[in-house]
C-alpha cells in the first residue's frame, strides 16, 4: 500500500508539473487577451460561413501551437472577446492534435515500427473530423441555447455577441469606453490579475485531474492488462484504449510514444487512443466546468466518443486495405 | 477605475480572496523554482521540461509581486473612503479604487448597480458575479478557499520531498521473472550447454556494439533486429536491480520517460553472471558487457539478454539520462 501511494504521488505530482509551465502560458496570454484585445475585434477577422469558421479554428494549432491544458484559459478569453463558440470549440479540441509538435512526436513514436506517416494521416485526419463535426453541433446548439451554455466567466457580452458584429460596434475591451487611456502599471496590473485568476482557476481542476489520473495509474488496469484481456475483439480493445486515453491524462506530445510501446495492439486501438486522449480526459472534463455548462459538455463528451469509436473501427476494417506497411512493421505490430 | 469591490461582506472577502491567491500563486510560483535550482524535476520530468517550468515559476512570482503591488495599493485607496454599511446589502461602493480586466467608470457602465431584485448579478453560493447587463468582469470573485487548499497540495508534497527519488516496488512489480528461449534454440542450447552460446556459435568474429538501451529493447520485438544482434557483444548501461530467483541473474533497469513519469515505461534486460553477484545494491548504475541473445519472460514478451564472461564485466558507471543514448 505504501508503495502504490509513492507511486500515485509521483505520477499526480508529474502530471500537475508537466502542465504548470502552459498553464501559465496560457494564463498570461489570457490575461494580454482580457486586457489588450479589443471586445469583438477578433470576431471581425472571422469568416461569416461558420463551416469554414470552424475548420480554420481546427487547424489553428499549427499557427499558435497550445497544448489541452494551456488552450482552455486562452479559449475562454477569446470566447469573450468575441471568437465564436464553433470555432473556440474546433481550436480546444483539434489544436492539441494539429500542431507541428505533435505531428513530429507521433511520426517519430510511430516510424520506428514503419507505421510513420499512417499513424499521423490517421490522427490528424481524424483529429481534424472529429473536431469539426463536435464544433458545429456545440454552433447549433448555441444558436438555439445562447450563453446558457457558458459559464458566466467564459459568456461573451451579449447573447448576440458571438456572431454577429454590428457596424459601428466600439471596439474595446469595454463596451462603451473605447479610446481610454490607462497608465502601464494599470494595465500589468490589470493582466496579472485576470492571469492570477485565471491560473488559480485551470489549476485547482488540473490538480484535482491529476489525482484522478494518479489513482487509476495505480489502482486501475494498465494498458498491458487492456492488451492481455482484449485480444481478439476489435471493439473491446477500442472501447478499452478510450477508456485507457480518458483515464491516464497524457500530454499530447507524449502519448504517442505510450501508445507506440503497445506492440502487440491493433493500430486502430492506437488511433482511438491518439485522438481521444488530447480531446477529452479526466483533467480537461473538470477543467471544461470552468468554461462550459452541462449540456455543452455532455454534447462534446458523447459527440467525441461515439465518433472515435466509430471511425476507429472502420480504421481496423480498413486497415489491411488501405494501409500496406513493410513486412519489418507488420511483423512488429502483430507481435513478433 | 473600477468599483471597490467591498460587497458589504464581513471581513471584505475580494481582498481575503487576493491575498490567498498571492499567497498560493506565490508559494506555486516559487516551489517550481526551487525545484528547479535543487534539480528535484530530475525525479518527475524529462529535462526538457526543466527550463519551461523554471521560467513559468519567474513569470508567475513576476505576476504575483505585480498583484500584490496593486491590492496594497487598492487596501490603502479602500482605507481612506467610507465604510461600507455592514452586512450584505449589495451596495457598491465604486471608488474606482480597483483594478478590473476593464475600466469601470459608472457613469458609462451600461448597467445598474442598485442592486435591487432584478439587478443581473448571480449572488450565489459561490458569489459569482455575473454581470447580466453586458458588462461583467470575465472572472468571479467566489471566496471558496478549498481552492487555495487544492492548490497548495503540491506545495506541501514538494516541502515533504514527495514524490521520492528513484523507483517504486509498484514500478517494479512486471520486471524479472523466469525466462524462455524459443523451441527452436532451446533444443541446440542443451547440446551446447546455453541458448546464447547456441547463436555465438554461428559468430565466429562476434562485433562489439556500444548499444543505445532502446536500441537493444526494440530490437527484441522484430526478429530480423534479433538476428542481427544475436551473437555479437553488447556494452550497455543501466541500472542494478537483483533478480530475486538467482543471485547470478538480475535486470538491467532503464526508464524510459518521453515527458513525465505518467508516461514512462520500463526497458529491460536481464544478465546472466557466470558466478553470484555481490557489491552491487539496487538501483545503482552498472555498465555490462557480454553476449546479446533473446528469450520470452512469462507474459510472452522477448526480452535481450547479455550473458557475461566474467563477474568482472559489471563495472560501476555514471548515471544517464536518456534511453536513446549508450
Amino acid at each position: 500500500m505504501e508503495q502504490d501511494i509513492f507511486q500515485f504521488v509521483k505520477t499526480f505530482v508529474s502530471i500537475i508539473w508537466e502542465a504548470f509551465p502552459f498553464v501559465v502560458l496560457g494564463a498570461i496570454i489570457a490575461g494580454i487577451l482580457e486586457e489588450v484585445v479589443p471586445q469583438q475585434a477578433i470576431a471581425k477577422l472571422v469568416p461569416k460561413n461558420q463551416l469554414l469558421a470552424i475548420s480554420i479554428g481546427a487547424v489553428l494549432g499549427l499557427v499558435f501551437p497550445m497544448c489541452e491544458c494551456g488552450i482552455v484559459p486562452v479559449m475562454r478569453r477569446l470566447l469573450r472577446k468575441g471568437l465564436p463558440l464553433g470555432t473556440c470549440v474546433a481550436y480546444m479540441l483539434a489544436g492539441p492534435i494539429i500542431n507541428v509538435i505533435v505531428i513530429l512526436s507521433t511520426w517519430t513514436a510511430f516510424n520506428p515500427h514503419g507505421i510513420g506517416w499512417q499513424m499521423v494521416s490517421l490522427r490528424v485526419g481524424l483529429g481534424f473530423i472529429v473536431a469539426v463535426i463536435t464544433a458545429s453541433i456545440v454552433q447549433a446548439q448555441y444558436r438555439k441555447y445562447g450563453n446558457k451554455l457558458l459559464t458566466p466567466l467564459a459568456a461573451p457580452p451579449s447573447d448576440h455577441g458571438m456572431l454577429e458584429v454590428l457596424e459601428g460596434d466600439p471596439i474595446h475591451p469595454s463596451i462603451g469606453r473605447a479610446g481610454e487611456k490607462r497608465p502601464l502599471f494599470q494595465r500589468i496590473a490589470n493582466i496579472s490579475e485576470t492571469a492570477l485568476h485565471d491560473f488559480v482557476d485551470i489549476m485547482v481542476f488540473l490538480t484535482l485531474g491529476a489525482c484522478l489520473a494518479g489513482s487509476l495509474k495505480v489502482w486501475g488496469p494498465t494498458p498491458e492488462d487492456v492488451q492481455a484481456m482484449s485480444e481478439g475483439y476489435p471493439a473491446l480493445t477500442i472501447i478499452a484504449m478510450m477508456l485507457m486515453a480518458v483515464a491516464m491524462c497524457l500530454c499530447s506530445e507524449a502519448d504517442a510514444f505510450v501508445a507506440a510501446s503497445f506492440k502487440t495492439m491493433a493500430p486502430s486501438a492506437k488511433v482511438a487512443f491518439l485522438v481521444l486522449g488530447p480531446m477529452f480526459d479526466l483533467k480537461l472534463l473538470l477543467m471544461f466546468t470552468r468554461v462550459f455548462r452541462k449540456r455543452i459538455i455532455v454534447t462534446i463528451v458523447l459527440s467525441v466518443s461515439i465518433q472515435v469509436f466509430v471511425y476507429s473501427m472502420a480504421v481496423h476494417y480498413l486497415w489491411p486495405k488501405v494501409f500496406q506497411p513493410d513486412s519489418t512493421a507488420t511483423t512488429a505490430v502483430s507481435g513478433q | 477605475m473600477a468599483h471597490e469591490h467591498s460587497h458589504g461582506e464581513p471581513g471584505g472577502t475580494y481582498f481575503l480572496d487576493q491575498l490567498f491567491t498571492i499567497l498560493a500563486c506565490g508559494g506555486v510560483g516559487l516551489v517550481a523554482v526551487m525545484m528547479y535550482a535543487t534539480g528535484f524535476l530530475d525525479r518527475i520530468l524529462v529535462p526538457m521540461f526543466f527550463v519551461p517550468v523554471m521560467l513559468g515559476g519567474s513569470a508567475l512570482l513576476v505576476m504575483v509581486l505585480v498583484r500584490a503591488i496593486a491590492v496594497w495599493q487598492l487596501a490603502g485607496a479602500r482605507r481612506a473612503l467610507v465604510p461600507a454599511p455592514a452586512g450584505h446589502d449589495h451596495v457598491h461602493s465604486h471608488s474606482h479604487a480597483h483594478s478590473h480586466g476593464h475600466e469601470h467608470a459608472h457613469d458609462d457602465c451600461g448597467h445598474e448597480h442598485s442592486h435591487g431584485a432584478d439587478c443581473g448579478h448571480d449572488h450565489g453560493g459561490g458569489h459569482d458575479h455575473a454581470h447580466a447587463g453586458g458588462d461583467d468582469h470575465g472572472h468571479d470573485h467566489g471566496w471558496a478557499p478549498w481552492r487555495y487548499m487544492v492548490i497548495a497540495v503540491p506545495v506541501f508534497l514538494f516541502f515533504l520531498q514527495l514524490p521520492r527519488d528513484g523507483l517504486t516496488a509498484n514500478q517494479l512489480r512486471g520486471t524479472g521473472g523466469d525466462l524462455k528461449a524459443s523451441p527452436n534454440r532451446q533444443a541446440v542450447s542443451y547440446l551446447v550447454g546455453g541458448s546464447a552460446l547456441t547463436k555465438a556459435l554461428r559468430k565466429t568474429q562476434p562485433e562489439r556494439r556500444l548499444l543505445a538501451f532502446n536500441e537493444l529493447t526494440q530490437a527484441a520485438a522484430v526478429p530480423v533486429r534479433q538476428e542481427a544482434l544475436e551473437g555479437d557483444i553488447g556494452v550497455l548501461r543501466g541500472q542494478f536491480i537483483p533478480e530475486r530467483s538467482s543471485d547470478r541473474e538480475f535486470t538491467l533497469l532503464r526508464v524510459d520517460r518521453t515527458c513525465c513519469a505518467a508516461d514512462e515505461t520500463l526497458l529491460e534486460i536481464r544478465i546472466l553472471a557466470p558466478e553470484s553477484i555481490q557489491g552491487f545494491k539496487m538501483e545503482d548504475w552498472v555498465q555490462v558487457e557480454g553476449l546479446i541473445s533473446f528469450q520470452q519472460n512469462a507474459r510472452g514478451k522477448w526480452i535481450p539478454v547479455i550473458t557475461l564472461r566474467s563477474n568482472d564485466d559489471i563495472i560501476p558507471t555514471d548515471k544517464v539520462a536518456n534511453t536513446k543514448s549508450f
